[in-house]
């Protein structure tokens, strides 16, 4: 029986690194008894670990670029960070708007940057960090 | 399953500080275009029924 594999593959297989990667449910037989010969290769059950996943995630990973300019000291809000706040809104922004559309959203970031807007409040600043602040609770609930 | 601390306890502290910003505003009788904004957000915030019958957003 001859076996024709590239250069690349056969890295693959006798470095084993991306072994679960491609083959995860190990069907191939005779991948794995490659990747048992060679003395350099790791365990099949070391292969396949999955690091830990152990910090929790936001629903968003960058904020809007619409809400560099926003603080948490503009509203008196001292119980979050900026960043946090940022995220939270963005979530809002990204996963939920498009859905109520309740509001004009520009004009919405424009009046938590600190410009003149109709949206300009305080009250609606803190009840949409409260939904996001949620949705953000849920996101992670499922992770 | 690990929530952020600093999301959790600050959902608590925006939720009280949303419910008293929201009876001043009424007291107030605040009828501008970001309090009717915020009373839509509130509906939602509630679960749709104001609070009453709805545990779906307590977590």
């Amino acid at each position: 029986m001859v076996v024709l594999l590239s250069r690349t593959k056969m890295e693959i297989l006798t470095t084993g690194v991306y072994s679960s990667a491609i083959y995860p449910s190990g069907e191939n037989t005779l991948q794995r008894k490659m990747i048992r010969r060679t003395p350099s290769a790791p365990k099949l059950a070391q292969s396949r670990k999955r690091p830990t996943i152990g910090v929790p995630r936001h629903p968003v990973a960058r904020s809007d670029p619409r809400l560099d300019n926003a603080t948490t000291e503009r509203w008196g809000i001292t119980f979050i960070s900026d960043d946090t706040f940022r995220k939270v809104l963005t979530s809002y922004i990204v996963w939920d708007q498009p859905c109520w559309e309740i509001f004009d959203i520009d004009d919405f970031c424009e009046a938590v940057s600190g410009k003149t807007s109709e949206l300009a409040s305080k009250l609606l600043v803190m009840v949409v960090l409260a939904y996001g602040l949620v949705r953000t609770l849920a996101q992670q609930y499922w992770q | 399953m690990y929530f952020d601390p600093e999301v959790s306890q600050s959902y608590s502290t925006a939720r009280e500080e949303t419910e008293r910003l929201w009876q001043e505003s009424m007291t107030d009788k605040d009828d501008s275009i970001a309090t009717a904004a915020a009373g839509g957000m509130m509906y939602i915030l509630h679960g749709g029924d104001g609070g009453k019958n709805s545990n779906h957003h307590n977590i």
